[in-house]
């Protein structure tokens, strides 16, 4: 409950200070359309040629873009000013001393208690293109479809924030290791239907760097139907996730040695 | 229940090391090697409640590592630490409740483009401090640290010493019963260093707080520590009051004594001079010789002003880096 009042404050008080930045906010609102734009256009320039794209239709994979757009836009929000760079800013810099010394989860404090309100604006146009990729289906959606892709959004966001927080905790390990150029890269191959990529590849980014979980599995699922395996595989991959999380952290924390005086 | 019990606190760590020059750098790719650092060796010491205790010793002694494993920051190798009978690393919530660790060098953590007083706000939530008590303490630290006219600007727009009076306000508005200050008046002028003491000790009495502090700044230590812990490579060399260390580290007082006429020949001697100008000169005299001193001094001369002064701290301090107390 506390955390949720922390994590409410927070935002509050970042929006507060972000609205200060109009420039920046207009920039945000270019920038999370144009993204969209060319994701958008490269699938619809693809089914031009073709009626399916490794299976998917052209309204599932508007689907996958938009609910692709939508986890980004809240881990934009809520995850990447806290973890990104964790190494210099985190560590380095000394900030983790703060976060250790306050009584609240240092986990917490250190992941989620910053936020970017403004990026939540990219979820304006990714429920813009998600509702025109359900419109467009065959049929629409079941009840079942609906929640099944509740759930796993909500696995894919707990598997995203687990990956921020293994990444960060390398920097206790390495602190040099600075890997978010990778991890960002990593993230742009969410917004494909993984059955595009090649066996190795696919199986990769299903069991070892999940970008499957992100947005392919809970888009098929919202227009194909819940599978119970599907299901229990997402919440217990998002449950192991944030188990390997948390104890990095602890581990970590242990190893720590402080930043420097 | 004892304030703060240290007892046989060790922290070691691993640094790589490696000759300069590329060879070796190429050569540490394949077989790297390590240096044992000793941070702290053994280091033993207990605070009671309500003791301010000045912590001591040149750069790198281990004093800002020790405060941090007193506040949770981190692990020790080993030993035994209890702070208001909690163990520190174990971060339980309601004892990081109870205690604070304001830096110098750092006053002020959290997002800059906020307001002070939403920073304060902040504070309240994650100490949950009450409205009422959260009230009368800003009320209390607005007075005491001239706080009024911060509230509503930025904290990137603070100056440095306007930044350490928010700093402690934020550390102080949950009203912990731990201080830990390390370098608190770092950087700071001659007026906000003033202050910061004046505030410290206000504080102290107020609430009877303990408080461990470091200072390389000895107007610090002299006016509010009556004890002193030095420390020197990662080991406790002194633990007792100012004034033990200072006749321990000089056997000498001074004797500064102005006089009408001419007193040169009597006064060089009845001691070492180690100033002297137009009828005004201080003398070096071993401490059990100060009272017959003075005495044939007031008879021999006479005595406008006679003054008998410790030697500057810096200086016992100095020595004490220098050349160690064993």
């Amino acid at each position: 409950m506390k955390l949720l009042r922390l994590l409410g404050a927070s935002f509050s008080m970042s929006l507060r200070r972000s609205v200060a930045f109009r420039i920046n906010l207009v920039f945000d609102v270019l920038l999370a359309f144009a993204g969209l734009g060319t994701a958008v256009a490269a699938v619809l320039l693809v089914f031009t040629q073709a009626d399916t794209l490794a299976g998917w239709s052209k309204a599932e994979s508007l689907v996958l873009i938009g609910t692709y757009q939508l986890i980004t836009a809240l881990r934009g929000t809520f995850i990447d000013p806290n973890l990104s760079w964790f190494p210099e800013t985190g560590v380095r810099n000394g900030k983790l001393d703060g976060y250790l010394l306050q009584p609240a989860s240092s986990l917490f404090l250190a992941s989620l208690s910053l936020s970017s309100p403004l990026a939540l604006i990219q979820l304006v146009p990714g429920l813009g293109v998600l509702g025109w990729g359900i419109v467009s289906a065959e049929r629409p959606p079941s009840v079942a479809g609906l929640l099944g892709w509740l759930l796993l959004v909500a696995a894919a966001l707990v598997v995203t924030w687990a990956l921020s927080v293994l990444l960060a905790c390398l920097a206790f390990w390495a602190s040099k290791l600075q890997l978010d150029v990778f991890y960002h890269s990593a993230w742009q191959l969410g917004r494909y239907p993984t059955d595009i990529f090649s066996r190795p590849l696919r199986l990769l980014l299903t069991y070892v760097f999940p970008m499957a979980l992100i947005a392919s599995v809970p888009s098929a699922t919202l227009l194909r139907g819940p599978r119970w395996e599907v299901m229990v595989g997402g919440v217990a991959a998002a449950g192991f996730a944030a188990l390997l999380a948390v104890t990095a952290w602890s581990a970590g924390l242990r190893r720590y040695t402080g930043a420097t005086s | 229940m004892i304030g703060v019990e240290v007892d046989e606190l060790t922290m070691s760590y691993r640094v790589p090391v490696r000759d300069g020059g590329l060879r070796a750098a190429l050569g540490s790719l394949v077989r790297r090697e390590y240096r044992a650092v000793q941070a702290l060796d053994e280091v033993s010491f207990r605070i009671e409640p309500g003791e301010v205790v000045g912590f001591i010793g040149p750069n790198g002694a281990g004093k800002t590592t020790t405060m941090k494993i007193l506040s949770g920051i981190l692990h020790p190798s080993s030993g035994r630490v209890r702070v208001l009978a909690n163990v520190p690393w174990q971060r339980r919530s309601g004892f990081l409740k109870r205690i604070a660790f304001v830096r110098g060098s750092q006053p002020v953590g959290g997002s800059q483009e906020l307001t002070v007083m939403d920073s304060l706000e902040y504070q309240r939530l994650l100490y949950d401090v009450p409205r009422a008590a959260f009230g009368r303490a800003l009320t209390t630290l607005e007075e005491l640290l001239r706080l009024g006219p911060l509230l509503d600007r930025q904290l990137r727009a603070l100056s440095l010493g306007e930044r350490m009076r928010v700093g402690l306000a934020m550390a102080l508005i949950y009203q912990p019963e731990v201080l830990f200050l390390d370098e608190p008046t770092i950087g700071l002028d001659v007026t906000a260093a003033t202050l910061m003491r004046e505030f410290v000790s206000d504080y102290v009495a107020q609430t009877g707080a303990t408080v461990l502090l470091t200072s390389h700044y000895m107007a610090d230590v002299a006016s509010l520590c009556p004890r002193l812990i030095l420390i020197d490579h990662g080991r406790v060399e002194y633990d007792g009051p100012l004034a033990e260390l200072s006749a321990r580290l000089s056997p000498y007082k001074l004797i500064r004594i102005a006089a009408r006429g001419d007193g040169d020949a009597v006064v060089h001697e009845l001691g070492e001079v180690v100033e002297s100008s137009d009828g005004l000169w201080v003398l070096r005299v071993p401490r059990d010789e100060v009272a017959r001193t003075t005495s044939q001094l007031l008879t021999a001369l006479e005595v406008l002003d006679l003054a008998v002064e410790e030697p500057p701290l810096e200086k016992v301090i100095d020595r004490a880096y220098r050349e160690g107390l064993r």
